[in-house]
């Protein structure tokens, strides 16, 4: 009984979730005015339900508060009032104390939030319950005047809604209600009805409970229960024990939530299909037993390559299941854009597009922060206030425009803002203040413009720039990089002065499968990441020119390439190949030459974690298994590029195009 | 404790069985770049990346021929973590007792990190190895500066 509460509770926690998001959201499109009929409708479905639950699961904090929330609703939804900006502000901070609430219920406490009463008092205030604390003060006068005397009898079809009159009990009890007696009522009548509840009971309680917390218990089955709610004269009983039970309870539900993925039908239906042809042409091989002669020949490899192809269909889809529609992560934007752009004293329009792209779960998961961040770059830096657009001749309203598509094996999310662009003599000029390695070697003309954009990515670039308290453009950039930079992908910077500056992001589709070029150094074979090469060639002797400290450069038509030796950096044994190849790799916008013995078979490799069993090893982002049952392990080709030619390195090798 | 007793050149040393997770013959693993030579490499255990030690060469007792009898032994730790430690040839499984324990110190030793305690057993002593010292990456050093750019 108890398990199956918790996992029931972890549902209720689950669509409470997904009724914030709906709340949110639709609050949103209300503000806007671009709320259809249904609109107040669903935001109003998804308070009740989730006042609902958290009543159903004890979390009494949080439907108490709720229903404040639910009541404002109600008198849009009847139109009794009428909707303007500060109530769309207060509805959805009172969002984000549920949101708090549901947080802390998730980690096992009542569902509480610090900033509940605080809110609370707003929502009070904007219900016009200005008569609330003299009903406070009621109740504590009618304090002490006597105990409570509870007759509650449930209607007999009360179990048929799923109503449960235990757990009216139970909370009762936890209150401090004790049963006094049951009335059998028309149970000894014969004619028993097991589905009927025929019992009702007499309880007593403490004076000092308010009464609306008793009324609360019954909201949820008023249409099914008769309660009658008297004082008694007398003295108070002591108080019961059953409250510090129940709190023991919820105390120890589970700290860690399951992980769990919502799968469209679909793709389950999918899958079950391509089993289902996986098992014919299982069948179809195992006839094939016993057979001789030339016709098993042909039929083998016809099943072969049937099942070659069942085996790839089936492939696909177990990944799709994995697979998310990145609205997953820009559905926090609409309302972070409003929150900021509101402190910002700023007017901006938020545009979505290619919200279904999918990509993996994980990809989705770590992408989230990142992507707060630059969007809010853009709009603390980017868009300029509404007086200034003005004077420029633009529209005062700025526009961000966060887009997904797919190309090739990629995702590309596009972050675009129409503001003022990234003003390069100003980023050069701090980027010298700073002494950032660049700015010492090459003058501003010398470099390309995304060269210098990419300034804005260096490591402490902007610590002492004017760090307002919600990001300069530039704090943390490093750090979104890196994070970009980890999960396979990379970010490119388009802007000009006036118009605009774009963030393009490229991410792989997902982190498990990834197509490989497999290449031989010495005795040993590696997987070099398909999407890193840009070409391969033989190595011409008078092309590579030795510099100083071991630091060696090829010579590749007008660029120069920094190369490292396989063979050397990974130890490897065994006779270099008598016909080096150059491998040229390219990570975030720089090229490395590999050398290496041979090439070998292009193909998808199925991506395994060192880290599992063993830890990150420098210069390998993971190992596969080639089908020879072998480990074969993969090149970090990112991060051997930003050692060899990232700004971050000590050495003096900063790329030459 | 019931053990599992395994031999390195002419001493023998036990584990805790309960944590050893399986006995393989040994095969070649595929070696890693920027580690120090006692580890072996990794192997595929059904679709796992699974780290090879040499407990030899990790205690300093000098290098030997693989042979029929070397062994790997996969041990796990209560996290589902595995590793893999190649010994020269495994032995019986003993119940050891406590009040069998053999109070002396060592000297100082490569395998001393390693030691739990040692048993008397029978007119030989039997070192008892700490598996989660064995299996503490943290004493596994990173070779990554000999190769940085």
């Amino acid at each position: 009984m108890e398990l199956d509460m918790d996992r029931f509770r972890q549902i209720f926690l689950q669509e409470c979730a997904e009724n914030l998001a709906v709340l949110e959201s639709d609050l949103l499109a209300l503000e806007r005015g671009s709320g259809d009929e249904d609109c107040i409708h669903r935001v109003f479905r998804a308070a009740h339900s989730i006042k609902g639950g958290a009543g159903t699961f004890g979390l009494k904090a949080m439907s108490g508060f709720t229903h404040h929330l639910e009541t404002l609703l109600d008198e849009l939804r009847s139109g009794k009032r009428s909707i303007d900006a500060n109530l769309v502000s207060l509805m959805l901070k009172a969002t984000d104390v549920i949101a708090q609430m549901r947080g802390d219920a998730e980690g096992g406490g009542e569902g509480q939030s610090p900033e509940a009463d605080a809110v609370r008092g707003q929502l009070e205030a904007a219900l016009g319950m200005a008569a609330a604390p003299p009903e406070q003060a009621k109740a504590s006068a009618a304090q002490g005047s006597g105990d409570w005397q509870l007759v509650m009898q449930p209607h007999g079809d009360i179990l048929a809604s799923g109503n449960e009159p235990l757990r009216l009990l139970r909370e009762l009890a936890a209150l401090g209600f004790k049963v006094i007696s049951v009335s059998l009522g028309a149970l000894h009548q014969g004619n028993y009805q097991p589905e009927h509840c025929y019992l009702g009971w007499t309880l007593a309680g403490p004076g000092q409970i308010p009464e609306a917390d008793i009324r609360e218990i019954f909201e949820w089955v008023e249409d099914e229960c008769d309660i009658s709610l008297s004082r008694q004269a007398g003295p108070a009983e002591a108080a019961p024990q059953p409250q510090a039970e129940a709190k023991a309870q919820v105390a120890e539900a589970k700290a860690a939530p399951e992980q769990s993925i919502r799968i469209d039908i679909r793709k389950i239906d999918a899958l079950i299909n391509l089993v289902g042809e996986l098992v014919i042409t299982q069948s179809m091989l195992a006839s094939l037993e016993g057979l001789g002669g030339e016709a098993i020949e042909e039929r083998f490899s016809r099943g072969l390559s049937l099942l070659k192809s069942n085996t790839k269909a089936l492939q696909e889809s177990v990944l799709g299941i994995r697979m998310l529609p990145i609205s997953f992560a820009f559905n926090r934007f609409p309302r972070l854009v409003r929150d900021l752009a509101k402190q910002l004293g700023k007017d901006v329009d938020l545009k979505l597009v290619g919200e279904q792209t999918e990509l993996d779960k994980t990809v989705l998961e770590r992408i989230g922060d990142p992507l707060v961040h630059m969007v809010r770059n853009a709009l603390d830096h980017g868009i300029e206030q509404p007086g200034q657009r003005r004077q420029a001749g633009k529209n005062p309203k700025g526009t961000l425009t966060l887009s997904a598509c797919h190309e090739g094996g990629n995702v590309v999310i596009d972050i675009r803002d129409d503001g003022a662009g990234l003003n390069k003599e100003k980023l050069w000029q701090k980027a010298c203040e700073k002494g950032l390695p660049l700015t010492q070697e090459h003058k501003l003309e010398e470099l390309s413009d995304g060269q210098v954009y990419d300034l804005i990515f260096a490591p402490g670039f902007s610590t002492a720039a004017a760090v307002s308290d919600l990001s300069g453009r530039g704090v943390g950039m490093d750090v979104v990089k890196r994070n970009i930079s980890e999960l396979g992908g990379s970010v490119e910077i388009q802007s000009q002065l006036g118009r605009g500056t774009l963030f393009r992001i490229r991410l792989p589709l997902t982190m498990a499968i990834l197509d490989g070029q497999l290449v031989a150094v010495g005795d040993e074979l590696f997987v070099i990441p398909l999407i890193n090469i840009v070409e391969s060639l033989k190595v011409e002797p008078d092309c590579l020119l030795k510099a100083g400290g071991g630091v060696v450069f090829y010579q590749l038509r007008q660029e120069m390439l920094p190369v490292i030796w396989l063979a050397e950096l990974l130890g490897t044994q065994g006779e270099p190949g008598p016909l080096p190849l150059l491998c040229v790799v390219e990570a975030a916008g720089r090229k490395l030459g590999l050398v290496v013995d041979a090439l070998l078979a292009q193909q998808q490799v199925v991506i395994k974690s060192l880290e599992q069993n063993f830890r990150r090893l420098p210069g390998i982002s993971g190992a596969t298994i080639l089908g020879d049952g072998q480990v074969c392990l993969i090149l970090d080709v990112p991060g051997l590029v930003s050692r060899q030619v990232g700004r971050d390195s000590d050495s003096a090798a900063v790329s030459a195009a | 404790m019931e053990c599992l007793t395994f031999l390195l050149g002419k001493e023998r040393f036990a584990v805790d069985i309960l944590r050893v997770r399986e006995i393989r013959v040994w095969s070649p693993p595929t070696r890693l770049p920027a580690v120090p030579a006692y580890v072996s490499g990794v192997i595929n255990l059904r679709g796992m990346i699974v780290p090879i030690l040499d407990l030899r060469q990790r205690f300093g007792l000098g290098e030997r021929q693989y042979d029929a009898n070397t062994v790997t032994l996969i041990l796990g730790n209560g996290e589902e973590r595995l590793m893999g430690l190649v010994v020269d040839a495994v032995a019986d499984v003993l119940a050891l007792a406590d009040q069998d324990r053999v109070a002396t110190r060592l000297g100082h030793s490569a395998v001393l990190p390693f030691l739990q305690y040692l048993v008397r057993h029978q007119k030989q002593v039997v070192a008892v190895l700490d598996v989660d010292a064995l299996m503490d990456l943290d004493k596994v050093p990173n070779l990554e500066d000999g190769h940085a750019a």
